[in-house]
């Protein structure tokens, strides 16, 4: 934090010198002012230990305190809002609300990458394949025993209370693989892995029907859920490591041609 | 994204109740049909993009919502602006460090640690070179690494090594893993390796990916995950050792 005046500035905390060799020479791109006070509207936000709902200071207390324009104000707030971490009431009044840290935006974002790169839906779901075993095993090893049966046996009920909705598997779904994610016990591939999930429920399964098979995965997370809670790691891995290719066959059964096509950007 | 309405006119809408994303704002859609026309027109990085005039009057919206699209898909790096005269918004390049910033930014709020980052790394790193063993062009990718003069300082050896890196996310032919890898990696280079700069450790480090580069190119697929997961073990039990307090830290947003 130096001359607020510029338009750029740097940001970071190793010496340039350091950086530019540990990272690709010259891509590092320099920060923007507005990012510059993205970052410390979050900080703030942490230090004062905001939580969804609150609400931040009006924006004449911002520029105040920020010391800054009022565009690069709202650029800021755009930023943060961007990633669904604050809402912007439209109309008088309306100040920004604190939102919740979810992963499906940073989802959103990582598919812009994908978009970017040529990444296509076929190593979208080679990637689900791999991930989710995983973090199932991990979920069996070190989840904590009676969080995990907390939040397993939660994933049950709902299981019983979607049998026989044809729609029900994709309503509740995100939310099983989600816990199932958390239990793993390591929240930044937890994260990352919803975020992909995330990705591809909206892109891929909510394009599918999954009526004729809802009775064999609600089966499948339910065992999945007990080989957890069991801490049998090897079992649950084996059986998220079918479900998931169970849910792949569909995919490759009814939207073969998207698996070549590139992730889009929604 | 179709033609039928104007973006400008359509009222941000909320997403559907039981979707947790967030409201979809006319800047938002404006950055979609952005990226969604410059992969229509095959643009390429350094390519320049319409004037903002002439974007203002093909997605009829007002030039601040304009300006916010590109301010979203510039802070990715998806886009640049060349400056002076002749300047203009150019099509940028996927720089898998620009995701991590933004990742970090989930990782700062959930409260994670640079210790959770290297369990992570460890898990994908390994997996990337698994995967690597599987490409049919993975003798000729990894043959460049196999010399043995390979610089152990300085600049030429950082360049090296993120391109031998590199080479390796890019070979397990799946880009959705290669850029999360890349991301996680990209990370941990800057905010530990960085600043413990652990000059010690290049030698072996150096050996350690002449090897993997022969493993990969002889597609010894199980042996290229255990020697890849060595690899980063020993530097994750260097930082443990030396600076044990950083693995408690909270990952920081910058």
């Amino acid at each position: 934090m130096t001359n607020k005046g510029d338009d750029v500035e740097s940001g970071v905390s190793a010496s340039r010198k350091d950086l530019y060799y540990w990272t690709r020479s010259g891509s590092h791109r320099p920060y923007k002012l507005s990012e510059t006070v993205a970052r410390e509207i979050v900080e703030d936000m942490l230090n004062n230990s905001l939580v969804e709902g609150d609400v931040l200071p009006p924006e004449s207390a911002m520029l105040e305190q920020y010391r800054v324009g009022r565009a690069s104000l709202r650029e800021a707030l755009r930023l943060i809002e961007a990633q669904g971490l604050i809402t912007l009431k439209p109309g008088p009044g309306g100040g920004p609300v604190v939102g919740d840290v979810h992963a499906a935006n940073l989802g959103r974002t990582a598919s812009l990458y994908f978009r970017f790169s040529g990444a296509t839906y076929g190593q979208l779901i080679e990637a689900v394949l791999i991930m989710d075993p995983w973090l199932a095993e991990l979920a069996a090893l070190r989840a904590d025993h009676g969080l995990a049966k907390e939040l397993l046996t939660k994933s049950i009920a709902e299981i019983n209370e979607v049998r026989g909705d044809p729609e029900g598997i994709i309503r509740i779904a995100p939310g099983f693989h989600q816990a199932v994610y958390e239990l793993s016990g390591n929240p930044v591939l937890s994260t990352m892995t919803a975020a992909i999930d995330a990705v591809f429920n909206e892109q891929i399964l909510r394009t599918i029907d999954l009526a004729p098979h809802q009775e064999a995965f609600l089966d499948d997370h339910q065992a999945i859920a007990n080989a957890i809670v069991n801490a049998d790691a090897e079992l649950a891995k084996k059986l998220a490591s079918e479900h998931i290719q169970n849910v792949a066959a569909c995919c490759y059964d009814q939207a073969g041609a998207l698996l070549d096509r590139r992730i889009e950007w929604r | 994204m179709s033609a039928e309405s104007t973006p400008e006119s359509t009222p941000a809408r909320a997403v559907e109740q039981t979707d947790p994303r967030r409201v979809i704002k006319t800047s938002d859609t404006v950055a979609l049909q952005i990226v969604h026309d410059i992969k229509a027109r095959g643009l390429t990085r350094g390519d320049r993009l319409p004037s903002e005039t002439s974007m203002l009057q093909e997605y009829r919206v007002s030039r601040g919502s304009l300006r916010e699209a590109f301010r979203l898909l510039e802070v990715q790096g998806l886009i640049r602006f060349k400056p002076g005269p002749g300047g203009g918004p150019i099509v940028g390049s996927v720089e898998a460090e620009n995701l991590a910033r933004t990742s970090t930014l989930y990782f700062h709020l959930g409260g994670m640690t640079y210790g959770e980052l290297f369990s992570t790394q460890e898990l994908f790193e390994p997996l990337c070179a698994r995967l690597a063993c599987a490409h049919p062009e993975r003798r000729e990718r990894m043959e460049p690494f196999l010399r043995s003069n390979v610089p152990t300082v300085g600049p030429a050896y950082h360049a090296e090594t993120i391109r031998f890196h590199d080479e390796v996310h890019q070979l397990s032919d799946n880009k959705v893993l290669a850029l999360y890898t890349a991301a996680v990696t990209h990370l941990i280079s800057t905010d530990i390796m960085a600043t413990m700069d652990p000059t010690e450790l290049f030698t072996s480090i150096v050996d350690e990916h002449q090897r993997l580069a022969q493993v990969i190119s002889d597609g010894d697929a199980v042996e290229a995950e255990r020697l890849m997961s060595e690899h980063f073990k020993a530097q994750h039990d260097y930082c443990r050792e030396r600076w044990p307090s950083r693995l408690e830290e909270l990952i920081e947003w910058r």
